[in-house]
């Protein structure tokens, strides 16, 4: 078995561990800042939607308090929100290096996800009608991994999510190359 | 819920003014569906790209859909056909790739002759590097070098030495359908039922019928377990090949596997203080899901001796135990989120003491603090027994109060990496890990910075391999 041969071609391993490339110092490049427009146009429709409804219980509930308490929480939760929104935006991050792709996001949680070119399944690209609006997109990568492994990097223009793809495709053929 | 309302409107016609509105709204909408559709249909476009040896889809009325997948990620090209698409004639073209079943392409209506050209060209395209499944059966059927048999006593062995609370939930859901089912048919003579029950229960002390229902119960959970396992894993069969085990069990339904080394993504060796005792071992092995093999994914093989278990494991990861290079703990704050996830549901029954006169504060507080004793030592020994290792080509998670589970999969395998830093962890310098392989996600929880170095090391096994791993 080749994995044998691999192994042992790898023998000092705790003086290699050290100085393994690391996925956490990588320059990221940002995303769209268009992506933050989206997202604030998404949360300000949601904000109108709950003002309505507050407004609407203001003038048809007799208690005030509780439609007082409801906008309040409401008020308190979408000041959370648009913070989060635009903390975010920051966060926002991925990086191609020569064997793999990197992709950082989360504010709150900050989630990195790592997938080598040869684990990749398929990659897609996906416009909804506010990215067309803002003239931005969506590159979907698939791995055979559940969906946690799967990595959608939103805010990306067109050109440089369809350059991406073509990138991220042929590296996978590359890789079958190899394989025999 | 469109269609139950236009039923309802006709048959009850009410008066006419908002007829002609509703009328008018379900033009609209239905003027809606049919552009919809059309556009749909329209912009509904594939084709395959012979020079990047790809297979392209294009979808999407109001968004835009671009999706790409290269022949030899191709698993299997299947037809399906449902009642509508059989009158009209049609087949839906399927084309599976490796992971969950979302992943998958569909092409609703295509006819018999196109749907064959395309899956012809997409299998001939797709460079075919695996032997068919089936060929490998009958070459595995000659020699075996290897073989374990599972006696009628291990088995009941098994039985009785497993956790009983899957039986007992078995139980409980049977019992509660009867009981749902019996109060739906004696709804009138309820009452006098419960009175008459009441006479008989009081006088002889409630203690005492509790005490003979749990003993009832236990023994009912106990035979059920037993029954299970009877049923699952009789005649159970070990065989190794050359390149695979093969596994026969099952009373009524013969389940028939073969294990190749190659798929098996996880590997999770179980057993209990009791069966630690009796030397037996349960094998769990998951294999890379594909929707075509849903619910086949995972392999259950218990009642291993010890030696049997790591004969298993040598021969589906090729060597035996490894140095470790690497070892970590979640830290406490692990301890803390699993307790404070606790603490919820006590939280939320404090409803009941608050607005229902029946329930007594004290009843309550006696509840909760059992329940707090009993999912604390519960959390506590989990937080304890929870370890991640990294070997030369393994990590190996363990865990388990009572169950003792030691999950091993091959670094190589890993489809990729997650780590998480939640921001109240970057202080302490932890992060959580995800690891994705193609039978699920492995999690372990607060781990030290430090590991990282791991991580890299794991993506480095990851992209230096070029073996397959499914």
């Amino acid at each position: 078995m080749d994995s044998i041969n691999q192994g042992e071609s790898f023998k000092n391993e705790i003086i290699a561990l050290d100085s393994l490339p690391g996925f956490q110092e990588v320059p990221y490049n940002p995303v769209s800042g268009e992506l933050l427009s989206k997202h604030l146009i998404q949360l300000s429709s949601w904000l109108l939607a709950v003002a309505a409804f507050c407004i609407f219980l203001f003038y048809n509930q007799q208690e005030d308090w509780l439609t007082a308490g409801i906008a309040l929480v409401a008020f308190v939760i979408f000041c959370f929100l648009y913070f989060n929104v635009w903390k975010m935006q920051k966060v926002y991050g991925y990086c191609l290096r020569e064997k793999d792709i990197i992709y950082r996001r989360g504010y709150i949680i900050t989630k990195t996800t790592v997938i080598s070119f040869n684990r990749i399944q398929h990659v897609s690209i996906s416009r909804g009608i506010l990215d067309k609006l803002f003239k931005i997109a969506t590159l979907k990568i698939f791995t055979a991994g559940g969906s946690g492994s799967d990595i959608s990097i939103p805010g990306l223009k067109p050109e440089l999510a369809r350059n991406l793809k073509e990138a991220l495709v042929r590296k996978i053929s590359e890789d079958d190359g190899g394989r025999v | 819920m469109f269609w139950a309302l236009l039923f309802y409107l006709l048959i009850k016609q009410p008066s006419e003014i908002p007829l002609l509105y509703v009328n008018i709204s379900f033009a609209v909408i239905l003027l809606g569906v049919v552009l919809y559709s059309y556009f749909s249909y329209r912009n509904f476009q594939f084709h395959i790209d012979y020079s990047k040896e790809e297979f392209i889809l294009r979808k999407g009325v109001f968004s835009s859909d671009y999706l790409a997948v290269p022949f030899d990620k191709i698993q299997q090209v299947n037809f399906e056909r449902g009642i509508l698409q059989r009158i009209i004639g049609v087949y839906s073209l399927v084309i599976d790739t490796a992971g969950s079943a979302a992943k998958e392409v569909k092409i609703k209506a295509i006819n018999r002759e196109e749907a064959e050209a395309l899956s012809e060209i997409l299998i001939s395209r797709k460079k075919e590097h695996v032997k068919p499944d089936s060929e490998i059966e009958q070459e595995a059927e000659e020699k075996s070098s290897w073989e374990y048999r599972l006696s009628l006593s291990t088995l009941l062995k098994i039985g009785l030495s497993s956790n009983f609370f899957r039986g007992f939930g078995l139980i409980l859901a049977f019992f509660s359908t009867i009981f749902n089912e019996l109060n739906n048919l004696f709804n009138e003579e309820k009452e006098m039922l419960l009175q008459a029950a009441g006479k008989v229960a009081v006088p002889t002390g409630s203690a005492f019928i509790y005490g003979i229902l749990f003993l009832v119960l236990l023994f009912l959970s106990i035979l059920i377990t037993v029954a299970e396992v009877f049923i699952k894993y009789y005649n159970l069969n070990l065989k190794q090949t050359k390149d695979r085990l093969l596994l026969e069990m099952g009373l009524r339904t013969n389940t028939r596997v073969g294990l190749q080394p190659r798929r098996v993504q996880i590997l999770s060796i179980t057993t209990n203080p009791i069966q630690q005792k009796l030397d037996l071992w349960e094998a769990r092995i998951t294999l890379a899901s594909s929707r075509s093999k849903k619910g086949k994914n995972k392999v259950n093989i218990p009642g291993l001796t010890g030696e049997a278990a790591s004969r298993v494991k040598e021969f589906l990861y090729h060597r035996r135990e490894e140095i470790t290079l690497a070892s970590y703990r979640p830290h406490t704050v692990d301890l803390f989120r699993r307790i404070n996830i606790s603490l919820i549901p006590v939280g939320l029954s404090l409803v009941f003491p608050l607005a229902m006169a029946e329930v007594n504060f004290a009843e309550w507080a006696v509840f909760s603090s059992i329940y707090l004793v009993i999912i604390t030592s519960y959390n506590y020994l989990m937080h304890k027994s929870l370890r991640l290792e990294f070997s030369e080509d393994f990590f190996v998670k363990s865990y388990g109060v009572w169950d003792k589970t030691v999950q091993t999969s091959e670094l190589y395998k890993l489809q990729a990496v997650s780590v998480k830093s939640p921001f109240w962890y970057k202080r302490r310098g932890l992060v959580n890990l995800i690891f994705h392989t193609a039978g699920g996600d492995i999690s372990f929880r607060a781990v030290d910075e430090e590991v990282l170095k791991l991580m890299n090391y794991s993506l480095y096994k990851v992209e230096t391999s070029n073996l397959a791993w499914m």
